[in-house]
């Protein structure tokens, strides 16, 4: 009896409990910022978007402003941006600053007054410190300044030095940018490699990566800036075939990126080559680290282009703008740039770094080459591209129809006609022609 | 304890009993009703305020286009006229009734067979409870997550299947793989709950069915059909019915499996994973279509409506007796004729 | 009870009661069915004792390795595992017994008082047991903005704090095992409702308590839609969103992800393996009369 009673007496106890702690967090969030009620700022990043060790310095206090203090939260990449609108809707726990990716910025355009404008806190003074292009791309239609330029994404083509040479093709970075000048030449190669190379590596991960990068070497996408769908014009059906036409000759593995499998087919040699950006680096010395040395990076075939590379923002519930901004123009300030990318290979949208000779150290992962060689003439030859605020609703059904073609052997015609059917079905809702 | 497994007599009379007493000596007016009422107030009032509210709204909701931030602009039906043309909702309908099928079945069936195995064992048997109950507590995230690399290209299925000679599965790349992965995590998941059920059913089974049933000379299988069948009917229309709601609310499974960062590799390849509820998180918080989301809520809503309607007729429609089917038929069953 | 009761009616039926042989192979049949029961949970070990390279080995390695702890603890430098945790504790063990408190109190009215309205808000309990929650997922969590309890632990506690469910189950059991005369003895020695509900219901209820106790428990502990669409601060989720968020950020590293799904994996199962003989016992008497 006793027992029971003790039992009882528990259960009441912990219902008060329950009770007393619905009255005391209910009125912690009314603030709406993510860091309300502490001494620091929040920031929201993915990981590699920014350097740890900066922010480890941030979050025990930033140098030179005393008493300001911020705090990273890790967020995953592909939820960044639904995460903030969450918050943004929700009005609570948003944070005060955030990170936001290339293509991302401009789906905020349309809730642009839901950021602060970065030149109302004095942004112009620092201006020239940074590229123009990127400068350019971080106001909104109505010329409102809502992202802060972060690192700038140089694409290169990632090859393995070994497996070229053993197919008996040019292997040294210099040979394959003069003999792989095109994308058909790329295919060509690969052809080779399946043919010759031990363990008939695969020349692509996935074709939806090369349909991406053709794609960002032309100034246009899926949406121009009059709103207007495009996606079905030849920029993009270009891009569409050559996919294709990799899938026809049996050179992609068919792996997602980023899935078991795909960490396991690197790390085994089973696909040779990568078509990606300069922050792609850490990722791949993550995911291989036994294949060290057998990398080397050179010109994209077709050339290079700008592949995500990143903006900071500044929401209107952030509880210190100018603090908030000070920090901005701390961690981007161009040695801090420079000590990005030496750490996580994100880089520098501050000229002023090139030239520095800590950008100019070999790397051995790529076997002693230097990467600057090649991503730093890449960033400056990369197009200019227009991202609309219905970007992602326009590609992503061309996205998954190339997924579908490759996984599941959908017939490309078909597989083209669904996607841009389902795009202007998309864009339609959303108010687009 | 007898008596909480039987289904019949005791509550009505008890409660008959109850109600007699209520009107004759509780003292004074209606203040005596207060205490009863103020007890059964909690789910009610909770009720209306997450349940009625939140439905009431996502109608209004679903005549919106909204994002959640902005402001909401009337749209009327154009939503449900929009969602019926989305071919990628009615792809994950159909990917939600073929999951739900490849699952349900063998797990019934299995749990059913379980059932009477378990149902011979004399030795052992909590044991036996306790391992075939544990999937079902796990986290299904975890579990995914497990199931996620057995079933990549180079995991564990595979593996098996190259060590007995036979070519590996597309499991997470091909139509058929996405889906029958899935199925089986679910299977995994439910068929010893469902046995469990089962078993519960058998043994609730007085023992002199099974002597009128031998006396009459029928043999096993005799048996089975017309001693057991009927009385696990109730039990199996309990099962069937839990399964058919859980079943067309999958979600965790997809999302996990497919978790990306990129947004187009939600529901995995062709988007053959996908399933309602998933595709309905996905509209409305990763893209943030707040009226969209709600619209199909409702048409989720009206599919678990009329498929848990014909699961009823279907299960117990064959009866003769006084169970008829449908609302009627469950709620009495479930004892609400007892209720005064 | 239910031991009893199979011993008793096994003998009934066909299987079991025939040759040595078909016992074996029953047995047989018994254990091949707990040996792919557990199998995940062994896989998972050997997953998170190993090293990302060990995992898609071929031939695959099927036994455990020696970096258990050494995964365990990097998991540990790499999430808050320690503060979803105690997030997930408060939810689970908060939620329940604000469930088990108001379904219990609400079965006891409805078991043996009468009231007016009574039929219709005991009718109105099961219609609301069909509704599937994700119908109102959207609106739901708008909801939970306006209240400002959006990323706040409330989210998951409050809305669940009662359930259909548990009210006509423990209904159903306060009919059958409280005797009226317990009661009627009560009232005797001046007791009103609240007096007799905490005196003599609540004791009575314990094995119910105890399996929907566990079954409450369960649940909240293993949400993961909700949690995931409404614990908006990134820093104080639930172990599930936690854990789910680790194999996106650490996809390459797949021994560290396993390592966290098996310190996800083990509080419950402890908390089941404790409570395990009530549940299973009463999770059968429920199934029954439902």
């Amino acid at each position: 009896m006793e027992h029971r009673t003790m039992t009882r007496r528990r259960l009441l106890g912990v219902s008060l409990g329950g009770a007393a702690l619905l009255g005391m967090s209910g009125c912690g969030a009314s603030s709406g910022s993510a860091s309300a009620g502490t001494d620091h700022l929040s920031l929201w990043y993915w990981k590699g978007s920014l350097s740890d060790t900066l922010l480890a310095t941030a979050k025990r206090g930033v140098p030179g402003m005393p008493g300001l203090k911020v705090q990273g939260s890790q967020i995953p990449d592909g939820d960044i941006d639904s995460k903030v609108r969450t918050s943004l809707a929700a009005r609570a726990y948003v944070p005060d600053i955030t990170v936001a990716n290339s293509d991302n910025l401009a789906t905020f355009f349309p809730d642009e007054n839901e950021f602060l404008d970065l030149r109302t806190l004095g942004a112009e003074a620092v201006r020239d410190r940074y590229l123009d292009w990127k400068w350019k791309s971080c106001f909104t239609p109505s010329g409102r300044m809502i992202g802060f330029p972060l690192d700038a994404g140089p694409t290169a083509l990632y090859y393995r030095r070994d497996l070229f040479q053993k197919a008996g093709l040019p292997h040294e970075p210099q040979d394959v940018a003069e003999e792989i000048p095109t994308w058909e030449k790329f295919i060509a190669a690969g052809r080779t490699l399946r043919a010759k190379a031990p363990g008939k590596p695969y020349l692509v991960s996935n074709i939806g990566n090369v349909f991406q990068q053709v794609l960002l070497q032309s100034p246009q996408q899926f949406v121009d800036a009059d709103n207007r769908f495009i996606g079905d014009q030849q920029h993009v059906r270009r891009a569409w075939d050559l996919s294709v036409e990799l899938l026809r000759r049996r050179l992609s593995a068919g792996i997602t990126d980023g899935t078991p499998d795909f960490n396991a087919a690197m790390s085994g040699g089973r696909v040779a080559t990568m078509t990606t950006a300069v922050w792609a680096i850490n990722g791949l010395k993550d995911t291989a680290p036994k294949t060290s040395g057998t990398w080397r990076l050179t010109t994209m075939p077709d050339g290079p282009a700008n592949y995500g590379g990143s903006y900071l923002t500044l929401t209107r519930y952030c509880r210190d703008p100018e603090a908030a901004f000070a920090f901005l123009t701390w961690l981007l300030s161009p040695a801090n740039q420079l000590k990005s990318y030496q750490e996580m290979a994100l880089f520098p949208t501050t000229p002023a770094s090139y030239a520095d000779p800590a950008m100019h150290t070999p790397d051995p992962f790529f076997g002693g080459q230097q990467p600057i060689d090649v991503f730093g003439p890449a960033a400056q030859k990369a197009p200019v591209v227009y991202f609309s605020p219905y970007e992602e609703s326009a590609n992503t059904p061309f996205f998954q129809e190339l997924t579908n073609v490759e996984m599941l052997g959908k017939n490309p015609d078909r597989a083209w006609r669904d996607a841009v059917n389902t795009a202007e079905t998309t864009l339609s809702r959303l108010g687009v022609s | 304890m007898a008596t909480v497994l039987d289904p019949t007599g005791a509550p009505a009379a008890d409660e008959r009993r109850a109600s007699r007493r209520g009107r004759s000596t509780a003292p004074g007016g209606r203040r005596r009703h207060v205490p009863p009422l103020l007890a059964v107030s909690p789910f009610y009032v909770l009720f209306a305020v997450f349940g009625t509210f939140p439905v009431l709204y996502s109608l209004y909701l679903s005549f919106q286009d909204w994002d959640g931030i902005g402001d909401m602009r009337f749209v009327g039906l154009k939503q449900y006229g929009w969602l019926l043309q989305d071919s990628v909702f009615w792809h994950s309908v159909l990917n939600t009734f073929q999951i739900w099928f490849l699952s349900t079945v063998p797990m019934l069936f299995l749990a059913l067979v379980l059932a009477f195995l378990l149902h011979s064992q004399v030795r052992f048997t909590g044991a036996y409870r306790v391992a075939y109950f544990i999937p079902n507590v796990t986290s299904m995230v975890a579990m995914t997550i497990v199931f996620g690399s057995v079933f990549a290209q180079a995991g564990l299925a595979n593996s098996v299947l190259r060590a007995v000679g036979l070519d590996g599965v597309g499991w997470l790349s091909s139509e058929w793989g996405i889906k029958s992965s899935v199925a089986i995590m679910i299977i995994w998941r439910w068929v010893g709950y469902n046995a469990l059920i089962f078993l519960a059913g058998l043994q609730a089974i007085p023992t002199e069915h099974f002597e009128a049933a031998r006396v009459d000379g029928a043999n096993s299988r005799q048996t089975l059909f017309r001693v057991v069948a009927p009385q696990l009917r109730p039990v199996i229309l309990f099962a069937a019915v839990t399964s058919t709601i859980n079943g067309l609310q999958i979600f965790t499974e997809s999302q996990v499996l497919f978790q990306s960062t990129d947004i187009g590799s939600t529901g995995g390849p062709g988007q053959e994973g996908m399933t309602i509820v998933l595709y309905l998180w996905q509209k409305a918080f990763k893209e943030h279509q707040f009226g969209y989301g709600a619209a199909m809520g409702w048409l989720l809503f009206a599919i678990i409506a009329i498929f848990t309607i014909i699961n009823w007729r279907l299960v117990s429609g064959s009866d003769r007796d006084d169970r008829r089917p449908g609302i009627a038929g469950l709620l009495r069953r479930k004892g609400v004729r007892d209720g005064r | 009870m239910a031991a009893d009761d199979r011993t008793t009616s096994n003998a009934g039926i066909g299987i079991g009661s025939g040759s040595r042989l078909t016992r074996i192979c029953v047995r047989a049949a018994l254990l091949l069915g707990v040996l792919i029961s557990l199998f995940p949970f062994y896989w998972l070990v050997v997953m998170a004792s190993g090293t990302t390279q060990d995992i898609y080995r071929y031939p695959p390695k099927l036994v455990p390795g020696p970096h258990l702890l050494d995964n365990m603890r990097r998991v540990l430098d790499t999430v808050d595992f320690f503060g979803s945790l105690f997030n997930t504790i408060v939810v689970a063990v908060l939620g329940t017994a604000l469930v088990l408190f108001f379904d219990s109190l609400a079965a006891f009215a409805f078991a043996k008082y009468e009231f007016p309205g009574k039929k219709f808000l005991f009718g109105m309990l099961l219609v609301t047991y069909m509704i599937p929650a994700q119908l109102s997922l959207v609106p739901q969590f708008v909801t939970m903005a306006e209240f400002g309890w959006a990323g706040s632990l409330n989210a998951l506690i409050i809305p669940s704090a009662a359930n259909a469910f548990g009210i006509f189950w423990m209904r159903q059991y306060a009919q059958n095992s409280l005797p009226d005369e317990l009661l009627d003895a009560g009232r005797i020695d001046g007791a009103g409702f609240f007096r007799l509900y905490w005196t003599v219901a609540l004791p009575l209820f314990r094995p119910a308590l105890a399996f929907l106790g566990i079954f409450t428990f369960i649940g909240l502990w293993n949400d993961y839609i909700w949690p995931l669409v409404v614990m908006i601060n990134p820093d104080k989720v639930t172990l599930q969103v936690a854990l789910a968020n680790l194999n996106v950020l650490y996809n390459s590293d797949y021994s560290l992800v396993m390592a966290g799904a098996l310190m996800s994996v083990i509080p419950l199962i402890v908390v089941f393996l404790i409570g395990a003989r009530h549940f299973l016992r009463d999770l059968a008497a429920g199934a029954t009369k439902m």
